[in-house]
């Protein structure tokens, strides 16, 4: 045992000698069948935590590689993925020439990190996976992280509470069924355990994963309705510096009743990112100031947010990462509107109403890859989250702190690949509405996921959750799940999935305390945990390389429920009261009629959100989700085109009615948005501009009751990228 | 070519899906305009709020069941927002759908149970020999002016609740 230990020490210490003297390297150039280049591509060397993204004229170059064979594995949307062995002899950098890859749209397949906790095709995946690019939010000119997920089918945002296929209604904020995540270490907040999706720099962003479904197995509380896991960019080999402005102009209402400003309301902002590495460490820093006057009264913003990343490679096998992230934002608070004649204007008392919050992270992740077939990982977050309004008679101030921790080892021996974990969390809020209280929370999971042969995959997992919150006291879950994967070839997969889920009370829930206006709310210290039940079936086809479609049918129960309601006393408190069940398909269809030119999305997704216990909707769910999305690029410019359908809610809580004037004022959602961009090259410096219009039918719908949408908006942006 | 027509096409089904715009204001506003007149704060005791609520009948059963069925309707009408107190006089404006109200009357909330801790401390009552309420005929389209009430917490109105 003794002697393991010794082993042990040797090796890291032997990792820390490593010279850089001694390193290979590695470079090329991608090519696209025409010989274009093609950017944005990832590299990985197999067995390391080496890898690079193809330069914007195909290039790439990763260094400090030890001699050795290895596998290059070449990744990209829209491409075959390639993987090459590569032979490099030490003090020398081998150039591969140039690397052409196959164009085929619909068979290619993204690597995928969220579902499983570790890099994955995503055919392999057993639940249903959507994600969005760096290139889709800069082109939708996505502002926060809910601008970018609006366009996600099967999701609908009630506010900024994210519903994922009808998992979340909406509760202010409290208690998100969804978790997030930033590069896999949640992300929610000490306080409500709602998300933030204001806080991070969008230009720090790679990409973002969405699982649907419930995740609880390997995330624990919050997943029970899907994951949401923000990927931010890795520090290149080449500097980068990039400027980004936008600019942007409200519409008057198409009623002229609801006109209340007499000056034009305009949106802006300023997005600064740059990038340098240094041998073995790389910096990155993401400056973003937005501000929004808003089409509503008392609705306008002002946010700063300042995000960093280090990335320091103590060898090819040794990279730590800590990522943070400092936000200041003031706000005014547009609750609901003072009645339908109003729509756009809060109710008088509220118009001096404002929110001032200061949220900042700092999380670390340590990655060391053992051996071919072994790693070993350990990250943290610590979050920090401040708020203080103006709102009631004294006012409401909140400071929270989330700690989370994880050990995780990943080992893959024969057909199978095993991922181990442990996970403490410790969070405590100070609060004039919560008092003050702390929660505890510790977990183990395991996954092994068994290649049992080139047409099937089987995954099995689960995980223990304890937890102990403030006086509500000690608890425990446990959450299995069960995935497969079939292939029987002909371009179908076929995959189901089961699993449970809970989401353990939030402190704002169970320890609320406040009045006003005559309405007071209670805490609940008897609150116990949601839990769920999920079961999914998919199928995706690839009938060609111009279509492609995927099929899912899921089922999700629910019990015990948490929602606030008025008691027979008259006063509000959080309960356990509902039992639901929510069944429904989603249909996603890709098609390439131009390959390259031409690119179009549909996605329609069906829920029934039932209400066992009182035999009705659940609220705040919409029955239809229909989004597509179309772009076009012609003569060098990119035009897009996205048009959303979201039905109205077939119920809303009738409790609002009596606060919110004419609260049944609902309609459906028909949301058209285009957009041209264009790009141009001068010597080494790219130039990016972009038009675009948002609402452009002038379209007046809810974003939920009292609350009316983006209305029709005028967005200019222009960047530079050296 | 192909392509231009089914993307013209699929535009100008937009266009007339959306073209009824969604959400609208009511067109012509409909309800009652008056002024409140209030004396002996010092009589009033704890406000926890202070509502303008008109019933289609009377006596009503109590304030917040009746808001919440749609039977009466309240002003203003956010259930956390009150009347101010301390003043004079206030002028209001309040919407109603068309119809016969049986009972006008400010209501105070003097505890804490949203539901139950109610009292009438004036109503709306043109005839001086008898103390009952007096209703109203709502036009749709029209505002009924002239709806004046007075509150003196000292003399509050027979109790319906």
């Amino acid at each position: 045992m003794i002697m393991k230990k010794i082993h042990l020490i040797l090796l890291i210490l032997w990792s820390f000698q490593w010279l850089p003297a001694q390193s290979a390297g590695i470079k090329g150039r991608l090519i696209d069948e025409n010989s274009k280049a093609i950017a944005a591509a990832n590299l990985y060397i197999a067995g390391t935590v080496l890898g690079g993204a193809s330069s914007d004229d195909g290039a790439f170059f990763i260094t400090k590689i030890p001699p050795g064979r290895y596998v290059l594995t070449i990744s990209v949307l829209g491409y075959a993925t390639k993987e090459i062995d590569v032979n490099l002899p030490a003090g020398q950098i081998s150039d591969l020439g140039e690397i052409s890859l196959k164009a085929i749209p619909l068979q290619s397949q993204p690597i995928i990190v969220t579902a499983g906790k570790y890099e994955q095709q995503a055919e392999n995946v057993p639940v249903s996976i959507s994600s969005i690019s760096a290139q889709d939010m800069a082109q939708r000119n996505a502002v926060t992280i809910d601008d970018a997920l609006r366009y996600v089918s099967g999701i609908n945002m009630n506010l900024d509470q994210v519903n994922i296929r009808g998992s979340s209604g909406y509760a202010k904020g409290v208690g998100s069924r969804v978790m997030l995540l930033v590069d896999g270490v949640p992300y929610i907040t000490g306080d409500t355990q709602g998300l933030v999706l204001e806080a991070l720099p969008v230009n720090q962003i790679e990409k973002i994963e969405i699982v649907k479904g419930a995740g609880s197995a390997l995330y624990g509380s919050n997943a029970m309705g899907g994951v949401i896991n923000i990927i931010t960019k890795p520090v290149g080999e080449k500097t980068k510096v990039s400027l980004k402005m936008y600019g942007g102009l409200y519409s008057e209402p198409y009623h002229e009743q609801w006109q209340w400003a007499d000056k034009s309301r305009y949106l802006y902002g300023l997005k600064a990112y740059c990038e340098q590495r240094y041998n073995q460490l790389g910096i990155s820093i993401a400056a973003v100031k937005d501000g929004d006057d808003s089409y509503r009264k008392n609705d306008w913003k002002e946010r700063y947010n300042i995000g960093g990343k280090i990335e320091y490679d103590f060898s090819p096998f040794n990279r730590l990462i800590i990522t943070g992230n400092y936000m200041d934002q003031k706000r005014g608070n547009f609750l609901y509107w003072k009645d339908l004649s109003h729509a756009l204007t809060p109710p008088d008392s509220q118009l001096s109403e404002k929110v001032h919050s200061q949220r900042y992270y700092l999380s670390p992740v340590y990655r060391w890859i053992i051996s071919q077939k072994a790693y070993f990982k350990i990250s943290g977050i610590w979050f920090h989250n401040r708020f203080k309004d103006n709102i009631g008679n004294r006012g409401n101030h909140a400071d929270s702190d989330f700690i989370n921790g994880e050990l995780q080892l990943g080992v893959q021996t024969g057909r199978h690949t095993l991922v181990f974990g442990v996970n403490p969390s410790y969070n405590k809020v100070q609060s004039n509405i919560f008092s003050s209280r702390k929660g505890l929370g510790a977990a183990v999971f395991i996954q092994d996921e068994f290649l049992w042969s080139e047409k099937w995959i089987a995954t099995l997992g689960g995980r223990y959750d304890y937890y102990d919150i403030d006086i509500i006291g000690q608890n425990s879950s446990i959450n299995p799940k069960i995935g497969l994967v079939f292939k029987p070839g002909g371009g179908s997969v076929l995959r189901f999935s089961a699993g449970t889920g809970f989401r353990a009370p939030s402190m704002a829930e169970a320890f609320a305390s406040t009045s006003t206006g005559g309405i007071t709310v209670i805490p609940n210290e008897n609150l116990k945990a949601e839990r769920s039940q999920s079961v999914e079936l998919g199928l995706n086809q690839v009938f060609s390389k111009y279509l492609g479609a995927d099929l899912a049918l899921f089922y999700n129960y629910y019990e015990n429920l948490i929602e606030g309601g008025f008691l027979p006393s008259g006063y509000i408190q959080f309960r356990n009261v509902t039992k639901a069940r929510i069944t429904g398909f989603e249909l996603n269809a890709d098609l390439h009629p131009l390959p390259r030119q031409l690119y179009l999305h549909l996605g329609y997704t069906y829920m029934d959100p039932q209400n066992i216990s009182t035999d009705d909707y659940l609220t705040y769910r919409p029955r239809n989700l229909f989004y597509s999305n179309a772009r076009w690029t012609i003569f060098g410019f990119v035009t897009g085109l996205d048009y959303r359908f979201i039905s109205r809610y077939d119920r809303i809580d009738n409790t609002f009615s009596i606060i919110i004037p004419e609260a049944e004022q609902i309609v459906d959602a028909h949301i058209l948005d285009l957009r041209v961009s264009k790009e141009f090259n001068y010597k080494s410096t790219t130039f990016n501009a972009s038009f675009q219009i948002n609402n452009l039918l002038q379209y007046h719908y809810n974003e939920l009751i009292g609350s009316i949408g983006p209305i029709r908006h005028y967005v200019i942006t222009f960047g530079v990228e050296l | 070519m192909r392509l231009f027509y089914i993307s013209g096409i699929f535009l100008l089904s937009l266009f007339f899906i959306s073209c009824n715009k969604g959400l609208e204001p009511p067109h012509n506003l409909t309800g009652i305009s008056g002024t409140i007149h209030f004396t002996n704060w010092n009589s009033a005791g704890t406000i926890h709020n202070l509502k303008l609520v008109v019933f289609r009948t009377f006596p009503p059963e109590d304030i917040v069941s009746e808001v919440m069925s749609g039977e009466a309707q309240a002003y203003p009408p956010d259930l956390t927002q009150s009347l101010p107190v301390d003043v004079d006089s206030v002028a209001f404006t309040m919407e109603l759908g068309s119809g016969y109200y049986a009972y006008i009357t400010v209501a105070q909330q003097y505890g804490s149970n949203v539901y139950e801790d109610w009292r009438a401390v004036g109503q709306y009552d043109t005839t001086a020999e008898d103390n009952l309420p007096t209703g109203v005929q709502v036009n749709e389209g029209s505002i009924l002016e002239g709806i004046n009430i007075y509150v003196d917490f000292e003399n509050p109105p027979p109790q319906p609740f």
